[in-house]
Order: C-alpha cells, then sequence, then structure tokens
C-alpha cells in the first residue's frame, strides 16, 4: 500500500532510497548519508522538480524503509517500470548530488587517478604530439576530388 | 613550478580584463549613431568582417544582443562545473534562458537549435575544431547531381581561409591527403592522447585515413593575451586561459583597436530601408530598452544561420512584402545541419579521455565523397571524441549505459575514462522545406517574435547515418573495444546552421550573389552560415569567417559604388 505522509520526502526514506540507487562499494561511499538526499532535492529543486520527485517517492510502499535491500531495489524497479521519466529524472538529480560530492570526487581519484578538482585551472600534462604517428598517413596519396 | 605558472596566468588575465572593462564601458553609450558598415551580430563571422573593414578605415559599427563574458567566471574552474553545463551553460538557448537568448520552437525538429549569443557568439562555446570544406563542396550538383553550386570555388575562399588561420592561429599539421595542400599550421598539433592512437592505429591497419585536427586552440599562445591549451578538456565551457579561438579573443581586440564601436546589449529588431528599397541601418532596443538606431551605408547581417533568417523576416517594408532580401522566397529556406551519430567503444585500458579536448582530436575522411555503389549521396567525416567527467559518465553522456544499483560503481569504474567516441557527421542535402519561419506565439524577452525550426531527416541523411555507424563500429572492433554502443542520431546537434539565406548565381535560386550580398538589396551582406549553398561534412566556422572576410573585401574594392 502507497505511504501517504510524504509531502516533504521522510528523510528515512530518502536515505534508503539514496542507498539502493548507489550503495557504495568498490571503493566508493554509499549514498545513505543525509548530505546525499539533501543534495539531490536541492538539485531537483534547481529544475523545478521537487514535487515530482515527492510525487514518485510516496509511490513506494510504507514499509519500503524496513524491506530488505533486494526488496527495496524491486519495489524501486516497479516504480520505475510505471513512472520511466519522472524516475530518470530522479536518477539524474541522485547521480548530480553523488558526483559532486567531495567525498565520492576524492573515492574517484584514489581508485582512477582522476584529479579531485575542476579541469581549470591547472589542465592536465599530456605527452606532446609526436609525428611519428601519422607515418603511414603520409604514405597515402593524396585523395581529395579535384574539381 | 606549475603553481606559478598558473597564478601568472591569473594575473596576466585580470590586466587583460581591466582593459577589457574599460572598453565595455565606452561601448555600452547608448544614443542613435552614424556608421559607413554596420554588422548585426559579434560572433565568428561578424567579428571577422568587422576587423577586417574597420582595419581597412571604414568607420564600423556592430549590434550586439549579448554583451563580454568573463572568461575566469567560468563553470569549467567550479567544481559542479559538469551541472552548470548543463544549465546555465547549456548550448540550448531554450534551457539556458539567459536575457541575451531568444528562444527556438524546436519542438518540429528532430535535431535541436543550439547557440550562444555574446561578444564572441556561439565561439564561446564551440569545440573550435576548424576543418576546410572541399573543393567538391562548391559543386555538388555539378559533380553529384544534389544541392546547389556555389558562385565561388574553394580556390577563390583559399586566400581568406589562409588569413583566417593567420588572424586565430590553427594548432594542426599539413600535409593531409584528404585535402588540398596547405601552408605551415601556425601552432604544432593538439596532443593526441591514448584513445586516439589507439583508434588511430586501427585505421592505419584498415588502410582508413584519419588525420590530426585543424583546431582554432593554441597548443602554445599565438599573439598577445592569449595563452597555451592546459589540456583541460571542455572547451565547450569557454575558456578561461585564453588559448580557444572565441571572437572575443581573436578578432574583438584587434577591431576594437581598429577603432570600431561595439555596442553591446544592443537586440536588434529591424533591419531598416529607404523608399528605394536599400538598406539604411537598423533599429534595436538598448540596455534600457529603449528603441535606438543606427545608420548606416552598409548593412552586414552575421547572426547565425537562425537568427538572420529570423532578422529579415521580421524587416517586412513596402518593398519587401515578404521580408528584406526575400525576392526569392528563399530566405529561411533550405536549412541544413549536419545531422551526426555517436559510436563508442569501451575497452579496457584506461585512455585517460578526461586529458584534451573532449571533441578534438582526429578525425576521418576516409568517406567524405560519393560513391555510387552506396545507397547516398556525398558523405560524412568521422571526429572522434574523448570521454566526459564523472557526472555525464554515469549518465550515459556517450551512450554507454551505467545502472543504478547494486552493479553500479563497478559499472562506472569499467566504463569511466575506458571510452573512446567516433562522430559521424553527415552532410546534409539542402530541401527547401526545412525551414526558419516566424513563430505565430514564441517571443524574446524584449516582445520580438522568435523563430520557429522545421526539419525532417532525410532518407539520404539516413542512410548515410547508417553507414557511418557500421563503419566505425568497425573502427572500434578492430582497436579491440569490448562493447559498441551507439546513438542513431543525436538530438542536442544543431550547432552548425546553415542555408537560410543561400548564395548562387541566380536570384530566383538564391539570396545572395558571389560576394555575399543580397540580389535584391545591393548594400545588404550576409556573412554567416546562412549563405552556405551545401553544408559539407566538415564544421562550418572556418569556412564562414572566410566568406565574412572575403565578403568585408568586397565592400572595401566598392566602397566608392554606393
Ligand atoms: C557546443 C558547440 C560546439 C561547436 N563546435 C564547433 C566546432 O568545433 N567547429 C565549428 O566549426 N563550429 C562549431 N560550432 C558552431 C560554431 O560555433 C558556429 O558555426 C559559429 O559560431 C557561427 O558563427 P556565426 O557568426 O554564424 O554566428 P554566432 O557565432 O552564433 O554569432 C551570432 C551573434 O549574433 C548575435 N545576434 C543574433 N541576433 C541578433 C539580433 N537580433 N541583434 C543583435 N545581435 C544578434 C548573437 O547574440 C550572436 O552573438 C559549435 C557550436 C556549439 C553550440
Amino acid at each position: 500500500m502507497p505511504s501517504s505522509n510524504v509531502d516533504t520526502p521522510n528523510t528515512d526514506i530518502l536515505a534508503a532510497v539514496m542507498n539502493a540507487i548507489l550503495p557504495g562499494g568498490d571503493g566508493f561511499p554509499s549514498a545513505r548519508p543525509q548530505r546525499f538526499g539533501s543534495a539531490m532535492m536541492a538539485d531537483a529543486a534547481k529544475d523545478n522538480d521537487t514535487e515530482m520527485v515527492r510525487d514518485l517517492l510516496s509511490k513506494l510502499p510504507e514499509t519500503f524503509v524496513a524491506l530488505e535491500p533486494g526488496d527495496q531495489v524491486a519495489a524501486l524497479q516497479t516504480l520505475e517500470a510505471s513512472e520511466t521519466v519522472a524516475f530518470s529524472k530522479m536518477i539524474r538529480h541522485a547521480y548530480h548530488a553523488y558526483y559532486t560530492d567531495s567525498d565520492v570526487r576524492s573515492a574517484i581519484e584514489e581508485i582512477t587517478g582522476y584529479p579531485a578538482r575542476p579541469p581549470h585551472f591547472e589542465g592536465y600534462e599530456m605527452e606532446p604530439f609526436d609525428a611519428k604517428v601519422v607515418a603511414v598517413q603520409r604514405q597515402r596519396e593524396p585523395f581529395w576530388r579535384k574539381v | 613550478m606549475k603553481r606559478r605558472t598558473v597564478l601568472g596566468a591569473a594575473a596576466g588575465l585580470a590586466a587583460t580584463h581591466l582593459k577589457y572593462g574599460r572598453l565595455i564601458r565606452e561601448a555600452a553609450a547608448s544614443e542613435d549613431v552614424e556608421a559607413d558598415v554596420l554588422v548585426i551580430g559579434a560572433g565568428a563571422s561578424g567579428a571577422a568582417s568587422a576587423w577586417r573593414l574597420a582595419s581597412q578605415g571604414f568607420k564600423v559599427v556592430c549590434l550586439e544582443q549579448g554583451d563580454w563574458l568573463d572568461h575566469l567566471e567560468i563553470p569549467s574552474t567550479k567544481d559542479d562545473w559538469e551541472l552548470v553545463r548543463q544549465r546555465e551553460w547549456n548550448p540550448s538557448p531554450n534551457v539556458r534562458g539567459l536575457p541575451a537568448d531568444y528562444p527556438v520552437n524546436d519542438s518540429d525538429s528532430p535535431i535541436k537549435a543550439l547557440m550562444y549569443n555574446a561578444v564572441g557568439g556561439t565561439t564561446l562555446m564551440w569545440s573550435c575544431h576548424a576543418p576546410r570544406f572541399h573543393p567538391s563542396d562548391f559543386k555538388t550538383n555539378s559533380l553529384d547531381g544534389v544541392g546547389a553550386n556555389w558562385p565561388l570555388s574553394y580556390w577563390d575562399l583559399e586566400p581568406y581561409y589562409d588569413l583566417n588561420d593567420k588572424m586565430c592561429g590553427i594548432s594542426g599539421l599539413s600535409g593531409d591527403p584528404s585535402n588540398p595542400p596547405r601552408s605551415a599550421r601556425q601552432r604544432a598539433p593538439m596532443p593526441i592522447g591514448k584513445g586516439a592512437a589507439r583508434l588511430a592505429s586501427a585505421m592505419d591497419d584498415m588502410g582508413w585515413h584519419w588525420w590530426p585536427n585543424d583546431v582554432q586552440a593554441l597548443s602554445s599562445a599565438y599573439g598577445e593575451e592569449t595563452g597555451d591549451c592546459n589540456n583541460c578538456g571542455p572547451c565547450e565551457v569557454a575558456c578561461p586561459v585564453r588559448a580557444k579561438g572565441s571572437t572575443d579573443v581573436t578578432y574583438w581586440p584587434k577591431a576594437l583597436d581598429a577603432g570600431i564601436r561595439l555596442i553591446t546589449k544592443a537586440r536588434v529588431f529591424e533591419i531598416e530601408t529607404d523608399a528605394n528599397g536599400n538598406a539604411v541601418g537598423a533599429a534595436y532596443y538598448d540596455r534600457n530598452k529603449v528603441a535606438r538606431r543606427v545608420r548606416a551605408k552598409r548593412v552586414i547581417v552575421a547572426a547565425n544561420g537562425i537568427g538572420t533568417p529570423r532578422l529579415l523576416q521580421l524587416s517586412v517594408s513596402k518593398k519587401h512584402p515578404n521580408g528584406l532580401a526575400n525576392g526569392s522566397g528563399l530566405v529561411g529556406r533550405n536549412l541544413m545541419l549536419h545531422p551526426i551519430a555517436l559510436v563508442t567503444g569501451l575497452f579496457d585500458e584506461d585512455l585517460e579521455g578526461y586529458k584534451g579536448i573532449t571533441a578534438n582530436c582526429i578525425t576521418s575522411q576516409e568517406f567524405y565523397e560519393t560513391d555510387d555503389s552506396r545507397d547516398y549521396k556525398r558523405g560524412y567525416m568521422v571526429q572522434f571524441l574523448r570521454s566526459f567527467g564523472p557526472v555525464l559518465t554515469s549518465l550515459a553522456g556517450y551512450g554507454v549505459p551505467v545502472p543504478w544499483g547494486e552493479k553500479h560503481h563497478s559499472r562506472f569504474l569499467d566504463v569511466f575514462n575506458h571510452t573512446a567516441s567516433a562522430g559521424i557527421v553527415c552532410e546534409d542535402i539542402a530541401d527547401p522545406d526545412n525551414r526558419i519561419t516566424l513563430d505565430s506565439d514564441l517571443t524574446d524577452g524584449d516582445g520580438i517574435p522568435a523563430p520557429k525550426m522545421t526539419y525532417t531527416l532525410s532518407e539520404n541523411s539516413k542512410n548515410m547515418l547508417a553507414h557511418g555507424i557500421e563503419s566505425c563500429t568497425k573502427i572500434m572492433e578492430n582497436a579491440g573495444a569490448k562493447e559498441v554502443h551507439n546513438i542513431e542520431l543525436v538530438e542536442q546537434a544543431g550547432w552548425h546552421l546553415m542555408g537560410t539565406a543561400r548564395v548562387g548565381d541566380d536570384p530566383e535560386q538564391s539570396v545572395l550573389n558571389k560576394w555575399n550580398q543580397a540580389h535584391d538589396v545591393p548594400n545588404l551582406y550576409v556573412v554567416d552560415g546562412s549563405a552556405f549553398a551545401t553544408a559539407a561534412a566538415v564544421n562550418p566556422t572556418n569556412t564562414l569567417q572566410a566568406l565574412a572576410l572575403r565578403a568585408a573585401d568586397h565592400i572595401a574594392q566598392t566602397r566608392g559604388e554606393l
């Protein structure tokens, strides 16, 4: 039975949903801590999607928080199937929140070497162009269409 | 050492910005003014033509609806840069909705309109790929029986390509066998990076063409107040180190030094004409929304492939009841875009795809020309792409899905920095039904009717896209991709806006003559992508800037005639 009392999304539900979407592992933190849910709602607000997310979450079973992880995922999959557009928007907001979080960005740096900073001003070091790479192409006769 | 360089660069930039601050204030004064030449639009083509004329002693005024951009205040300096580029820095004016923008009703087009409105125009967002058209692109009707012939040839334009390259600085490599020879490039090619090197080697093995791109971004600084490209990646969110060829960096400083008057936050709503139907200037709303006027002997429209037909259609008079220069009825028609498909390979190797200009490394022109054994005419270019940052990777930006839930993190790690993509950039054959008109309801912030874009993807384009997907899949497979994904048609790809006031010899079949001069209004010129008779299969900006320089020279050569 759907829950009825989610006008501001219940923080427990929000935390459980965020955790089910982004459970952590492989060196990444879970998105369960409250700041992720808040950041997701803040991101949704920028696109005027607050109501939409509230609405979506209110369609989850009332017992969602207490469900086993597998059952939570199943409930979210059911929701995704019936509310495809809204659900994908919520996922977008969740990813926005998650991948701009400083702990997550540090985790990415640690695992992949991608620096936890914006591209500017430092940019990135690259090997300069090496003319040897075009050796094969240089052997080709000009083939542009003569007019 | 690195830190010192960065801070040093920032100090230099602050000085530059002070200088521009002064210029901006000067430019802001608004009253009715007179000029030899009025240029409408301060983007790629407007800047080039304005500089060329001002440097030959013309009194030039330019009206631009946007303002100067502060390059130190752009998203790629901030942690949420990947979010901002989807909102305030979205290339769609409909999403951005800034005061300088006008909306475009693109609901009747599978490809959406993209542009930027400010000093520098859409070059503030461009990826700086600056190829040239091929000689065949100017004669597609004679050669292949499709499209229209241009009334000028590649060779007429070649000196202006050279001039544009010299003015802006090109990082690249001469000797490309797929194109006519060209002079040594101003700067060394950009670094290729791991992903492109891998694809290049696969194409070498397949016997297919590829070459490092000609890029209007600087592998090392070129001229005053420019910087070295630091391989940061997203050129589309502007460039705080001034290494990218946006015209606020390339042409405008020189144009202002040559004495041009650039009036910003000035939105033109009508090109005015006299009783004979000749252009006499333009009326615009200034930054305080007061209607003003510039009087000029000649008018150059450089408002892009959507803004220009909009303005011509808005400029109705007794002599021009269907809009200015529209005796042929072709203003707004023959809109050409470059339909684009995307093929992405997923590799085991970490390709470090965040390093280097995202959308600009190498291209293949193997399939550029018509081949009668295929089910389409003309051809496509393959522009190879690097990869996105974490947010857009998780959102499957290049078409590789990353599911939510338990498998999210391991899949993210498989994908992030492990992709290389191929953008299939198709030549679009002109169709008069693809067009820009004035929307009956939608208006901009000044109440001026907004443009409506009507566009249908042709069978020729569909077949070409399919062929491109097939050939790029082969490239990815030969390069060792473990998965290949594709997007059959990229929706947010209306960045090349062409054909809506095309050149031609016949005034019934074209809007402009070979000098970009309106057949019906000899003192009116259109120099942006609207002028193109064909779209070619390469990015248009280098060509429209070359055309703008050439048109300016024509005005200079005929200065006594009007
Ligand atoms: C994300 C992105 C990437 C791109 N990458 C490339 C690339 O790699 N290579 C390439 O060749 N091209 C690229 N392009 C396209 C390129 O930016 C354009 O081809 C080029 O800027 C067009 O130049 P233009 O002079 O026709 O118009 P614009 O540069 O769009 O300038 C037109 C100017 O006119 C002004 N204007 C319009 N109407 C009015 C009015 N009524 N009154 C006053 N001012 C007005 C606008 O504000 C604007 O500043 C890209 C575009 C985008 C969006």
